[in-house]
């Protein structure tokens, strides 16, 4: 053994570390991501770091990893204040993160990307030094990567082994894991989370970011919550000895994390149209939508409908399925061999048509989940981008201009888009009156079905309230939604219905109660798989 | 200043781009604006020097309204060169073709029969250029292969199959160069006589025309939008029920048949024939013509005016200097080019 050529891999090792984020905060904008966020992770253990989208733990993680600088708030490491400029200073600090996307070389193989990052804390390193001690970090904690496959070859979850490989080349000791088991398998999983047991033993800080409670609970000591872009809650399995069952559950957990503020102002605004509606429901109309045993080979399994006055919410961690069952209604992804079932929108079958087709057979309104790329074009003015609407794709020749101006104008006014009278590139709006636009297009084109997704994400209270006042209307006007949102208090008030998606399936109904609403507490069960279905 | 940098960013890369060549002069060992008298003199000195000065704008003005048409639905038309050389090369082989089965026709010399046969020579380039335009929007469209990619292939084709009909099949024997016989009197295009004998023809009146027609297609009609949504926001194209790849054949296509008509001015004016390697680049000027015009079809006539200028007045840089040659206007087009792509980058910041 030679010692110093093998300093990399053994520096800091044995030493133990401690990070520990003091009061954190950043703002962007008017939105604050984080608020005094604090906690500390030590070797020897895994912290769990969870909480809805928008919590706030990305960009905590970012604050961490030098991405981003506080605008408030310390790291301490081993009691040091420090402060990262770059990844790079957080890295040479032994801090590694292993982001969600990969970001490997498909054409190199796993020892030269070894070979890439060994040199970068300590110098040259030579080949085979790098090689055995990566065979032996393998093999304490049971990798089973071939080291001279090229990546592209790699499966998904030998790739994630490399990631994880890599950053303890760089002689990372804390290391974030940004929803590691996302990509993998369900049969990868189990011997995934006794790989990080193993990385735990061997020293290292880990903290694990993910949306599974159940996988949380299962590995970690300590889970941090966190919600609104603060800590909503510290769980300590170690503290309570036997009781850490009682104490740590996915019900206490799915709770802190959604929050259970019942004077949300947001319930308000579905409750009062509610009782006039009832006359539109099950008027033996033509469902809105009615998706029969519709089955895609990209893992997509529905069977559901939205009655013409109804709308139906869909809860869910987000990438489970619900883009793509959008995409599914729209056919804006191509038709698959192997796809089975109907998808009926107002008695027209779509399954077999083209986007195009599709909009011609019904009104479709589309709340698509990024308004940016997927709604509106930013360089051009809302004359433009009104045309932009599947519902007014009509077989003009010529452009009425003059109309589509004057109608942007009277939009503006009527939905409070500021600033009124603009006739600049629609994305110079800020992106709650980028999203008020698009709800007015949408909306004022008397659709038969509405696909909303996130319809206020990013939007401010007051634009929350006038898009949720929309969205009722249109269900008093007789118009069916499909509503999928994040957020569950958006869903709860406003929704009859609420759907459970999981890997791409619905999983489970839930029906409004007439005096307590929805039972939030089993939908946030359900949507992290847990709970009898 | 600041203000005129930001509100006219097309000036201040003309500007620069002088400067630059200006400054290479003077290092070369010039007196600057000795060679700026020059160019200026020579691309508009005389009526004969205007008239050369539009000769060179003629095909620019085509291929850059190509390159604009492409670019509105997000795509780059390399293939401008190719499409002209088919198209030109096409008009010329019906125009004989013509001429022989009717001589009476080709022979004759009235108005209408003139008409006729522009309209005529006019509908085959375009429908030629068209089709190599369709193929390569197609291939993007429906297959995926890169537009950029194809079309640089498609150009190496269009030569190779140029050069074959010229030399094996429609080859003058009167002649050891590569090109055509003479097309009938009929089939030679207008020329107007105000510039001392410059071939100006009524294609540079066609070309402004065309513009006009790209400028009302993009700003007024159903089919102008969509290829610019399809442009500008493809995926938000599709959800609104766009078929983007339909609007990039049509894009392409189009541009094929603009890129076909850019041979016509200089094939049918003056010598009356086809000449392998007549176009001086014509195809890939057209790309910076476009560039600087930002995509806007009548800004593309100005910049093709700036370029043919630019053209001609290079010419007499051999005669009248000691120290450089007609290949400052190389530097000078590829410095205004820089500027002109360097505002794009700095708009991207902005946002």
């Amino acid at each position: 053994m030679r010692p110093t050529k093998n300093k990399i891999f053994e520096k800091n090792e044995g030493a133990s570390i401690r990070v520990e984020l003091r009061d954190l905060s950043k703002a962007f904008g008017d939105v604050v991501a984080n608020d005094g966020v604090s906690f500390h992770v030590e070797s020897g253990e895994i912290l769990g770091l969870v909480g809805e989208n928008g919590a706030g733990k990305s960009t905590c993680m970012n604050m961490l990893f030098g991405h981003i600088e506080p605008d408030r708030g310390t790291i301490l490491l081993n009691n040091e204040e420090v402060r990262f400029r770059s990844p790079k200073e957080a890295i040479l600090a032994g801090i590694g993160m292993v982001h969600q996307h990969f970001m490997l070389a498909p054409a190199l193989t796993a020892i030269e990307h070894l070979r890439l990052v060994a040199s970068y804390k300590a110098g040259p390193v030579a080949h085979q030094d790098v090689r055995s001690r990566a065979l032996q970090s393998m093999k304490s904690l049971g990798f089973d990567l071939e080291l001279d496959e090229p990546v592209e070859r790699l499966s998904v979850g030998k790739q994630q082994q490399l990631e994880i490989l890599k950053v303890i080349c760089q002689g990372a000791r804390v290391i974030i894991l940004d929803e590691p088991t996302a990509v993998l398998t369900p049969v990868e999983v189990a011997p995934f989370l006794e790989r990080l047991r193993r990385l735990r033993d061997s020293g290292h800080a880990v903290i694990l970011i993910s949306h599974k409670l159940d996988e949380v609970l299962q590995v970690c000591g300590r889970i941090v919550v966190m919600r609104s872009g603060r800590i909503a809650g510290e769980f300590d399995g170690k503290l309570n000895g036997n009781e850490k069952t009682s104490q740590m559950s996915i019900e206490t957990l799915a709770n802190a994390m959604i929050g259970e503020s019942g004077e949300s102002l947001v319930r308000d605004a579905g409750a009062a149209p509610s009782e006039s509606r009832q006359s539109n429901r099950f008027s033996g109309g033509i469902p809105a939508l009615e998706i029969r045993d519709y089955h895609r080979p990209t893992g997509l399994k529905v069977h559901l409908s939205v009655h013409q006055g109804e709308i139906v919410g869909i809860a869910g961690v987000e990438g489970n399925g619900q883009a793509d069952l959008f995409k599914a209604i729209l056919r804006t992804v191509p038709g698959l061999r192997g796809e089975s079932g109907s998808i009926c929108v107002a008695g027209h079958e779509v399954v077999h048509l083209s986007p195009g087709e599709v909009r011609k057979a019904a009104r479709i309104a589309v709340l698509p989940f990024d308004r940016r790329s997927e709604g509106l074009m930013l360089d051009a003015d809302p004359a433009s981008n009104l045309l932009l609407s599947g519902v007014t794709m009509k077989n003009h020749f010529m452009v009425p201009w003059e109309q589509l101006r004057q109608r942007a104008g009277n939009l503006f006014l009527k939905y409070g888009i500021q600033p009124a009278g603009w006739t600049g590139a629609v994305g110079s709006l800020s992106g709650g009156n980028q999203q008020k636009f698009l709800v007015a297009r949408e909306l004022e084109q008397d659709p038969a079905l509405i696909l909303a997704a996130h319809p206020t994400r990013g939007v401010d209270w007051r634009s929350s309230q006038k898009i949720h006042q929309a969205l009722v209307a249109a269900r008093a006007g007789g118009v069916g939604v499909l509503l999928v949102s994040s957020d569950l208090d958006e869903l709860c008030a406003l929704s009859d219905r609420i759907l459970v998606m999981l890997r791409g399936r619905v999983v489970r109904e839930f029906s409004k109660y007439p005096e307590s609403g929805f039972d939030v507490a089993a939908i946030g069960l359900a949507m992290a798989g847990g709970g009898a279905s | 200043m600041k203000a005129m940098l930001f509100r006219w960013p097309w000036l201040t890369a003309i500007l620069l781009g002088l400067l630059v060549g200006l400054g290479a002069a003077a290092v070369a060992g010039e007196n600057p604006a000795h060679v700026l008298l020059v160019l200026l003199k020579a691309a508009g000195g005389t009526p004969y020097d205007l008239g050369m000065t539009m000769v060179y704008t003629t095909p620019l003005i085509f291929t850059g309204l190509s390159v604009a048409v492409a670019y509105r639905a997000g795509l780059f038309n390399i293939g401008a060169e190719g499409q002209l050389v088919l198209g030109g090369l096409a008009a010329t082989a019906v125009a004989l073709r013509l001429g022989d089965l009717w001589p009476a026709f080709a022979g004759s010399s009235g108005v209408m029969g003139r008409i006729v046969a522009m309209l005529i020579c006019g509908l085959v380039a375009a429908a030629v250029g068209g089709s190599t335009g369709f193929v390569t929007g197609y291939l993007r469209a429906r297959r995926g292969s890169h537009e950029v990619v194809t079309s640089i292939m498609m150009n190496f084709l269009a030569m190779a199959l140029a050069s074959w009909l010229v030399i094996e099949k429609l080859h003058s024997v009167d002649t050891q160069n590569p090109e055509t016989r003479t097309v009938g009197n009929v089939f030679k295009a207008v020329e107007f006589s105000a510039f001392d004998g410059a071939p100006v023809t009524i294609w540079f009146l066609a070309g402004i025309a065309a513009a006009g027609l790209v400028a009302f297609l993009f700003d007024r009609t159903m089919i102008g939008f969509r290829i610019r949504a399809a442009g500008e926001n493809p995926v938000a194209a599709t959800v609104a029920g766009i078929d983007t790849g339909r609007q990039m054949i049509i894009a392409l296509t189009l541009a094929g048949a603009l890129a076909g008509l850019s041979g016509l001015g200089d094939i049918l004016g003056g010598a009356g024939r086809f000449r392998l390697g007549f176009s001086s680049d014509y195809g890939f000027t057209g790309i910076a013509v476009a560039l600087l015009a930002g995509g806007r079809p009548m800004a593309v006539v100005a910049s093709a005016l700036l370029f043919g200028a630019l053209h001609k007045g290079a010419l007499d840089l051999d005669f009248e200097t000691d120290h450089v040659t007609r290949d400052l206007a190389m530097i000078i087009q590829g410095c205004v080019i820089l500027f002109a792509t360097a505002r794009w980058f700095h708009g991207k910041k902005k946002s």
